[in-house]
């Protein structure tokens, strides 16, 4: 059946609905209208499930589509686009759209050659959308369907992460994962395994099932244990578990720590990151981007890179090829104190088939540095910017994988947040040149493994960019090292003394809970941070069992000290700490 | 007519009742000591406050210094008090117990500096 | 890097360090105080209220002058002070304690036979009560606006909610309904406020403040800055009653929920800890379960009053003594046991062979007038003192003879009825 045909197929599923659609070189253009925003992602993903569908364009509406928010960012776009248009700033081989860990990636890959490289990141700094909010896990790549985009980087990307950690010189774990086999594994389908089959089925068909995926997919070494075995390698595994899968190549790291590292890296290597900076439109000619137009001004371009994430799709239409609409899916993690992590060797999950909607490849999580995570769930959310934690989720949560662990204790909570995914309806990666403007190459829809997969990514997004012509000239003197951030927790007495005998503020300790001292938060505003929430980012400061209660002032008068503003002008991300002083009485 | 007042001059919040009669104080009962007595008395017929807050210091470790009135001042005053720290810009070194400001706001009580504050660099 | 060997070495340089360092160096033994801030003073310094010290002074200081009173002895004893040092390490080396520390001048050694631990408590995070939404600028905690508008002069915003019906929030809504803020409202799950009712009195019926009982704060809505909250009103249970959320617009969220202990150093290392208390267990001259190891202050507990703080501060310091002359322990200790009607009760057990009177201090969880605080064992009673009126928001202090209690060695039960 034509393409045309399969699509029209999938629509007839909702006849009572005024849906139209139109093809072009593959991608489908949905319109029309419906009840709900589920029904909306409903319709765009079984549209997306058709085989040969490249891209889901969908511009079906809902009711409470917020038409009037729509509008105003179109207008506000349009305003700053006239202000900035005939603004330039410069002209460079590459602009990358996007400083999460993808844009980041590619930057730093793209410095080793002799190329004039903009990275534009539209917040007040690297990796504030989906990259600083996940769970941190470098999958395997077992989980991903085989034949997808995502498995293949997947799989590539999570092996590079050891010699990534190594020159980048962020912190990072390879403590492999455990999958555990309980008697609620295949408790839905009980009913067809009666009796003893059941446990059997459990503790010798299921787990090899999992290895035979795994290879599958290309991921081999996975190994199967049962009995007291698996109490050796997970000493608080749950009690009842029957059996578990081990994958040895599962590694661990904070997000954010890999995207900074990488953009200190490009940096270092001559990449210009310009933070702050939004794109709102473009300058075409020809069917070729001529210029980036932005907050800032006009970036002249030879070639454009769009790793916009939750935006990607927005920007491709800016851009004038639209091939894909980002439908968010949010995630919510549960973080506890450090004293925990003693409970936890491993990336640990269940296996529960089917899997649940809502907590589907979620699991608990060492972090490298020693915390432990629980999550992520998974909804369907209309709003991009949408971090907001139902406390019902939490609970949810602390429900789910409660039955993972025998012993665990929950009440050291210390946090929980929520991240966004920029899943598109074909859910997996979009990583070609555009098809409608010639200079353009999509990096979109990186949603989970994206992280694991962004070593990958990066690699293959330059193939794409060689094939559609940019000349890679190797930089003789390209140094894919970058210097650690020196940390004071880390450090020997005898080495404290001296390092504070050179530096005194090495001594000043302004986090108690996570041991931070004042140089490193100078070094962290020598190296970028210009907020308290970049600070955190890069020091660990405000992380711990108080969150904030005791430093966050202080960090914030460092700030005000070290950018010479004013206490009352120090943002926290996006927006001041504080508004206003006492009696009105500025400094 | 008797009142309930809440002692407010120490956290053990004794709840003292006063007896007034012919606009003279003639009973009160539920005091936990001498200070209580007092403000008991003075409550039911010209309730004071001691007023705490800060003003703009220069030279100092902080930017502002603690006040508080030296006596407790009318309530109804409370207010002014506060109005009359605004813009006032103290210079280190100050010690405990300096008058910043006399006879605040008409009330006869002065503006006192609660701590010692040296003469400091900026950190 | 610099060695110092005292008798004692005092961590945290608060009221409950400061004490129990002049008490000790009254007594004739060399102390240093270990401090993590920037001065003496501990959270007494932010604290411009008064108040404090009617129990000790018959005066009602305000924080900073109640400080300066052991600041000044402390000089006058010349007992050494060490400022923006902070321990990172804790350790028993052959009978001795040994601590490391790092300061501006380089890493200080400090070994002692002796540890009195003083460091105070941390506010509880509006993630321990699980409040809903995102994370935006504009969320703090009583005591961090109280530091930033009193040594900063900085306001935290213009329209602010208060959650939180104890003392600190109260304090707050004071400061910053006088220093310039648009709005204030304070909102509270329980059916009237928990704080002292002088509180009440100064802080928010002086001044009209607007304040909302039975109600709590279910989502804070907001991605970079606060922009309201989601009010939701509460049942007895403290369970919120579907169908009442309430969008409040508001820049600002306070939360004023309680004080945590900060006892993980201790924990760490192995102290017992009450988990009612959420402080270490401790003997009847506050030492923890760790040889040697005293703990003072509110890091045993929130005091609602600085002088029993500082009252737990010198008991401990003649504990201290009998330590340093290797006065004999009991085999057994006795225990000290809260009675249903106990929320928490501090000391835990009695430990030493020869000793004085002994102070208790507990919170009872329940609200009684005319209540009767008893002391038994086995059905007996042993001790009993009435109080004209006992509540949760207030921790009662009782002083009995040693001699009632020593000699149970099945221990004594406390309880109130």
């Amino acid at each position: 059946m034509r393409l045309e045909g399969k699509v029209r197929k999938a629509l007839e599923k909702h006849p009572d609905k005024n849906l139209s659609y139109r093809i072009k070189d593959g991608v489908v253009f949905l319109y029309g209208q419906v009840d709900s925003y589920e029904e909306w992602v409903e319709i765009g993903l079984e549209v997306g499930k058709v085989k040969g569908v490249e891209g889901v364009v969908n511009k079906i509406t809902w009711k409470g589509y917020p038409e009037e928010k729509v509008r105003e960012r179109e207008e506000r776009r349009k305003r700053i686009f006239e202000e900035n248009k005939d603004k330039m700033i410069g002209s460079y081989d590459v602009v990358i759209i996007g400083g999460g860990v993808t844009g980041t990636a590619i930057a730093r890959e793209l410095s080793r050659y002799q190329l004039k490289v903009a990275l534009l990141e539209k917040s007040t700094d690297i990796a504030t959308g989906t990259t600083k909010a996940n769970n941190g896990m470098i999958h395997a790549g077992i989980e991903a369907p085989r034949s997808t985009l995502k498995r293949k980087l997947n799989v590539k990307g999570c092996r590079m992460y050891e010699r990534w950690a190594r020159e980048l010189n962020f912190k990072y774990k390879m403590v492999g994962s455990v999958w555990l086999i309980t008697p609620r594994t295949l408790e839905k389908y009980k009913r067809y395994l009666p009796g003893p089959m059941y446990t059997f089925a459990l503790r010798y068909i299921l787990p090899y099932i999992v290895v035979f995926k795994a290879l599958l997919n290309g991921v081999k070494g996975v190994k199967v244990i049962r009995g007291a075995k698996i109490f050796e390698v997970e000493p608080y595994a749950t009690r009842d578990s029957v059996a578990a899968v081990y994958v040895p190549w599962t590694g661990i790291v904070e997000p954010y720590e890999v995207a900074i590292a990488l953009a200190e890296n490009a940096a270092q290597n001559g990449v210009e990151i310009f933070t702050n900076t939004e794109v709102v439109g473009f300058l075409n000619e020809g069917g070729m981007i001529r210029g980036v137009v932005t907050s800032r001004g006009t970036f002249q371009c030879r070639y454009v890179v769009n790793a916009a994430g939750l935006y990607a799709d927005e920007i491709a239409e800016l851009a004038g090829s639209p091939e894909y609409t980002i439908h968010p899916r949010k995630g919510v993690m549960v973080l506890f104190h450090k004293a925990t992590g003693s409970y936890v060797k491993h990336c640990l999950a269940e296996i529960i088939l089917p899997q649940h909607p809502r907590t589907k490849g979620g699991g608990i999580n060492p972090t490298p540095h020693g915390n432990v995570v629980w999550g992520p769930t998974a909804d369907e959310v209309p709003d991009k910017e949408d971090v907001s934690v139902d406390p019902e989720e939490i609970q949810l949560i602390l429900t789910k994988y409660s039955t993972i662990l025998s012993e665990f204790p929950r009440q050291k909570l210390i946090r929980y947040f929520a991240g966004v995914r920029a899943a598109t309806f074909t859910e997996d990666f979009v990583i070609r040149p555009a098809k409608w403007v010639r200079n353009l190459l999509h990096v979109a829809g990186i949603q989970s493994p994206g992280l694991a997969s962004a070593p990958a990514i990066a690699e293959y997004a330059i193939q794409k960019l060689r094939e559609m012509g940019l000349e890679l000239r190797e930089k003789p003197n390209f140094n894919p090292f970058r210097e650690a951030t020196p940390s004071l927790r880390e450090m020997k007495p005898s080495e404290i003394d001296e390092i504070i005998q050179k530096d005194p503020r090495w001594g000043h300790v302004v986090c108690e809970c996570e041991l931070v001292t004042e140089a490193e938060i100078i070094e962290a505003i020598r190296r970028g941070a210009r907020t308290t929430d970049a600070i955190k980012r890069r020091t660990r400061a405000g992380m711990g069992e108080c969150q904030g209660g005791r430093c966050m002032i202080k960090i914030a008068m460092i700030l005000s000290r070290e950018l010479g503003i004013p206490l009352s002008q120090v943002l926290k991300e996006e927006a001041p700490l504080f508004n206003g002083h006492v009696r009105g009485e500025a400094e | 007519m008797w009142s309930k007042v809440i002692c407010v001059r120490c956290p053990r919040s004794c709840v003292i009742n006063v007896l007034v009669e012919e606009g003279a104080v003639k009973s009160i009962e539920g005091y936990g000591c001498g200070l209580g007595l007092e403000y008991a008395k003075e409550e039911v017929s010209s309730p004071k406050r001691t007023v705490c807050s800060t003003v703009k210091i220069v030279g100092g470790k902080y930017p502002r210094l603690p006040v508080r009135t030296s006596v407790p001042v009318p309530k109804n005053k409370i207010r002014n008090v506060i109005r009359a720290l605004h813009g006032i810009t103290v210079k280190a070194p100050v010690r405990r117990g300096d008058i910043i400001l006399s006879n605040v706001a008409d009330t006869g009580a002065d503006i006192v500096a609660e701590m010692d504050v040296n003469e400091e660099g900026n950190h | 890097m610099m060695e110092v060997k005292r008798d004692v070495v005092v961590m945290g340089g608060g009221p409950s360090g400061l004490a129990v360092a002049v008490k000790l160096a009254e007594m004739g033994r060399n102390v240093a105080i270990v401090e993590s801030g920037d001065e003496l003073g501990g959270i007494l310094v932010q604290c411009i209220h008064d108040g404090f010290g009617v129990k000790l002074f018959s005066k009602a200081l305000s924080g900073p002058e109640f400080a300066s009173h052991f600041i000044e002895k402390l000089r006058e004893l010349g007992a050494d002070a060490f400022v923006r040092t902070h321990v990172i390490n804790m350790e028993r080396k052959e009978g001795a304690w040994e601590l490391t520390a790092v300061s501006p001048k380089g890493v200080i050694r400090l070994s002692s036979k002796a540890i009195v631990c003083a460091t105070g408590c941390r506010e509880r995070t509006p993630f321990e009560i699980r409040v809903g939404g995102a994370r935006p600028a504009g969320v703090y905690t009583a005591g961090m606006v109280q530091r930033l508008v009193n040594l900063y002069g900085v306001l935290p915003g213009k329209r602010i909610l208060i959650v939180g019906g104890g003392d600190v929030g109260m304090i707050v809504a004071r400061h910053l309904y006088l220093e310039g803020a648009e709005e204030v409202l304070m909102v509270f799950p329980e059916p009237w406020f928990m704080g002292l009712p002088r509180n009440v009195q100064q802080c928010i019926l002086d001044f009209g403040i607007p304040f909302r009982p039975r109600t709590t704060v279910k989502e804070i809505i907001g991605k970079d800055r606060v922009k309201g909250a989601v009010l939701v009103k509460v049942d007895e249970k403290w369970q919120p009653i579907k169908g009442t959320e309430e969008f409040y617009p508001c820049d600002t969220v306070i939360f004023s929920i309680g004080l945590v202990p900060n006892a993980s150093k201790l924990e760490e290392l192995g102290a017992e800890m009450d988990p009612r208390t959420r402080g270490p267990v401790v003997n009847e001259f506050f030492e923890t379960t760790l040889r040697g190891v005293f703990a003072v202050g509110n890091l045993l507990t929130p005091f609602d009053y600085v002088d029993d703080a500082v009252e737990t501060a010198f008991i401990a310091a003649e504990g201290v003594s009998k330590h340093l002359n290797g006065e004999p322990r009991r085999e057994k200790t006795v225990p000290i046991r809260p009675g249903p009607n106990v929320r928490l009760l501090i000391p835990h057990h009695v430990e030493w062979l020869k000793g004085g009177d002994l102070t208790l201090f507990l919170r009872p969880s329940v609200e009684v007038e005319n209540a009767k605080i008893t002391i038994k064992t086995g059905g007996s009673v042993l001790y009993h003192t009435r109080r004209r009126y006992v509540r949760p928001s207030m921790l009662e202090k009782i002083v009995v003879s040693r001699s009632l209690v020593e000699d149970k060695d099945m221990g004594v039960i406390v309880d109130v009825e």
